[in-house]
């Protein structure tokens, strides 16, 4: 037998190593511990005893052990194999639906909610991405008056890999899903702004559309393909302004850009031909579907935009970042910048789905703080840095529901001490980064006050002095993206200038 | 669906596919806690067999069960109550027909002496079985000398790292249940595994 414990507090120390003692109780009996030589010595034993059964044995299941109980369970449950829902892709699961030609017809601000909750009750089906499953378990029952994501919906929703399980606030998340509507709002009342750069930008590059509709990099002539990513790009530049198929003197562009985007979509949902390396085209693509999408409240480019939000979920990876391609761990923080945007817009226009994704990405990117060197080969030095904490900023704001203001702050002033634009000189263009400029913008501009204005007004000025008098940016302003040539900087430059008229704030 | 992609499901959120039909989801729902189960199982009878026959039999009373089933509660609350009763209602079938796989003498496989009796016929002590190759039947040995109800709990507790909220839920007994049987579970750990110290 052993000694009994000579102290009375020592019946507690079984609780107590085993993490149940109530936080008030703690802290004095981690003091009493600290002055009582029985309770220690109870406390050694105890330890020894529990680090022996963390040796104990443990099976690992046979394994055929889930195939057999499938067997058995189909042997109890024939009428199971009857149910299963066909194979068909859920996008031909589509039908008709009153409710939703009633709202579409009722011409409301939130017709393309019900366009997406219409797209999301398609059943999912057996298709090579289908995380729309995920969508279809926000969507709204006709009559049920529930919300996409409600509460109870989201409820425990797991990310991959147990580890990276994040509690939702479930208050929050309910309270945002209502406040989303005024940002869809917002988004649909974009009108072209009165900024006569962007206007010549705008020319420019529908003057460099290629005759296949899309947008090629450095040189046109030379037979370059047109690519979803600069295609993506420049019509994000005509939406952000509000210009759409529907009218104005960009419609035939846009349209005639947005098929391009719709003929290189595969079945998968992937806008572009392979999924190497193709990831971050694909969310600038699908992001211009899905903004043509909300403008023109248009079904078959919010059917195709759900499609690409399909696959960007689909190939996030294991630790909640996006790499270039499928699944990829390179983690370039643009790529992983484009995808939780993407997401987000998709969230505003009525998605569920897309919650634990962009929690994930929040997650990953906070974890990862400012010292991730991996930068979509930005390895060395600030640039690495610079995007992380841009891209970091932007993630959080777009993922939680609730600001952790002083991240963002510390954020900003790391921003802040950076230009964007270092480079205002044709010999100094190599010490630009665009990318870092249009994230940068992003998150400054939703993270408001005087950081965006510290921001804003030297940026906007140097943006302005290097355009050119045929309303395009130099090819070679931006060296990490050469091969976009013009049709990058101007896109890009263009849409840096119409940040305060693109996005309301995320959150808040 | 992309096999991946159920991961990206809660398990609530397999349950309501499961109930829709989804084959898929219930297979997942099986990998995803096979494992903890097996090893319920196994760490009160001490016989894979058993405890594997034991996890199938949970995974059908389950899907029979999934319309009991809130999705409010832990799933793993939920698994382990079934499993704790099908384990209570093998035992009792058991004692009814008098064969000894009672909790008590479930078999651990060659020496069935009682641990006091190993440990007098060996020349090492405990000490030292835990410190050699007998380490695991010496806790095996303990583990299945405890009774019943506070072997559970230490199964539960220790080798699933349940909290005792979730325990108690299983069990359906209060917390300060939970917490007492646990102590009283290490007190008898602590004399059967450290005897030789006192
Ligand atoms: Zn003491």
């Amino acid at each position: 037998m052993s000694a009994p414990a000579e102290c009375g507090r020592a019946s507690e120390l079984t609780a107590f190593l085993q993490g149940e003692t109530a936080p008030e109780e703690a802290e004095g009996l981690r003091l009493h511990l600290e002055g009582c030589l029985p309770c220690g010595r109870e406390r050694a034993r105890l330890e020894k005893v529990r680090a022996a059964l963390l040796g104990v044995e443990r099976v690992e299941p046979s394994a055929d052990f889930t195939a057999r109980v499938r067997r058995s369970l189909l042997r109890a449950h024939p009428e199971f194999l009857a149910t299963p829902p066909p194979g068909k892709r859920w996008w031909r699961a589509f039908r008709p639906s009153p409710l939703v030609a009633l709202s579409l017809a009722a011409n409301a601000a939130l017709a393309l909610v019900a366009v997406w909750l219409f797209y999301f009750r398609a059943e999912p089906g057996e298709g090579a991405h289908e995380a729309t499953l995920r969508w279809a378990r926000g969507r709204a029952e006709p009559g049920s008056g529930r919300e996409p994501g409600s509460p109870s919906e989201l409820k425990g929703a797991a990310l991959p890999g147990d580890a990276n399980r994040v509690k939702l606030d479930h208050e929050a998340w309910q309270g945002r899903m209502g406040r989303d509507r005024h940002r869809l709002k917002f988004i649909e009342d974009r009108k072209p702004g009165g900024d006569k750069a962007v206007a010549a930008a705008l020319e420019w590059l529908a003057r460099a559309q290629r005759p296949d509709g899309g947008w090629a990099g450095a040189s046109p002539q030379a037979g370059q393909a047109s690519s979803p990513h600069l295609t993506g790009l420049s019509l994000l530049a005509f939406l952000g302004e509000g210009h759409t198929p529907a009218g104005g003197p960009h419609a035939g562009a846009v349209r005639r850009g947005l098929d391009f985007l719709l003929g290189e979509q595969r079945a998968s949902g992937l806008v572009g031909t392979e999924p190497e390396g193709a990831m971050m085209g694909h969310a600038i693509a699908g992001m211009a579907l899905l903004e043509a999408a909300i403008l023109m409240r248009d079904e078959r480019l919010a059917a195709a935009a759900a499609a690409a939000v399909s696959f960007t979920v689909s190939a996030q990876n294991r630790t909640g970042g996006w790499g270039r391609s499928w699944r990829g761990e390179d983690h370039d923080p643009f790529v992983v910048g484009w995808q939780v945007t993407f997401l987000r817009l998709a969230q505003v226009g009525g998605h569920a789905g897309v919650i634990c994704p962009l929690l994930q990405a929040d997650r990953r990117l906070r974890m990862a703080g400012g010292h991730e060197a991996d930068a979509g080969g930005r390895a060395s030095g600030s640039g690495g840095l610079r995007a992380v904490t841009a891209v970091g900023m932007l993630a959080h704001q777009m993922a939680s529901p609730a600001w952790d203001t002083r991240l963002l702050w510390s954020r900003a002033e790391t921003l802040l001490e950076l230009s964007p634009i270092p480079g205002m000189e044709k010999a100094s263009f190599g010490q630009n980064d665009l990318d870092f400029a249009y994230f940068g913008t992003l998150a400054l501009h939703q993270l408001g006050g005087e950081g965006w204005t510290r921001w804003w007004h030297p940026l906007r000025e140097k943006v302005l002095l290097l355009q050119a008098r045929d309303g395009s940016w130099p090819a070679d302003l931006d060296p990490w993206r050469a091969e976009g040539g013009q049709v990058h900087t101007t896109a890009l430059a263009a849409l840096i200038l119409e940040t305060p008229g693109r996005y309301p704030r995320m959150a808040e | 669906m992309h096999q991946n992609e159920w991961d990206l499901l809660s398990d609530a959120e397999l349950v309501a596919e499961v109930k829709r039909g989804r084959l898929a989801a219930f297979t997942r729902l099986v990998e995803r806690h096979q494992r903890s189960l097996i090893n319920f199982f196994y760490h009160v009878s001490w016989d894979r067999q058993i405890a594997e026959d034991c996890a199938q039999e949970v995974f059908l009373r389950l899907f029979s069960h999934l319309d009991r089933y809130e999705p409010q509660a832990k799933f793993s609350t939920f698994l382990f109550r079934v499993a704790r009763n099908l384990w209570i209602d093998r035992v009792r079938a058991a004692n009814a027909r008098a064969k000894p796989v009672s909790l008590e003498a479930v078999g651990a496989g060659g020496d069935e002496r009682p641990l006091q009796e190993r440990i007098a016929g060996n020349a090492a002590t405990p000490v030292e079985i835990l410190a050699e190759r007998d380490q695991r039947d010496a806790l095996r040995a303990a583990i299945e000398r405890l009774p019943e109800e506070q072997r559970v709990v230490v199964v539960l507790g220790e080798f699933e790292g349940l909290k005792y909220q979730e325990i108690g839920a299983i069990l359906d007994v209060p917390v300060g249940t939970v917490k007492s049987r646990m102590h009283a579970a290490m007190e008898k750990l602590k004399e059967m595994l450290l005897q030789v110290e006192a």
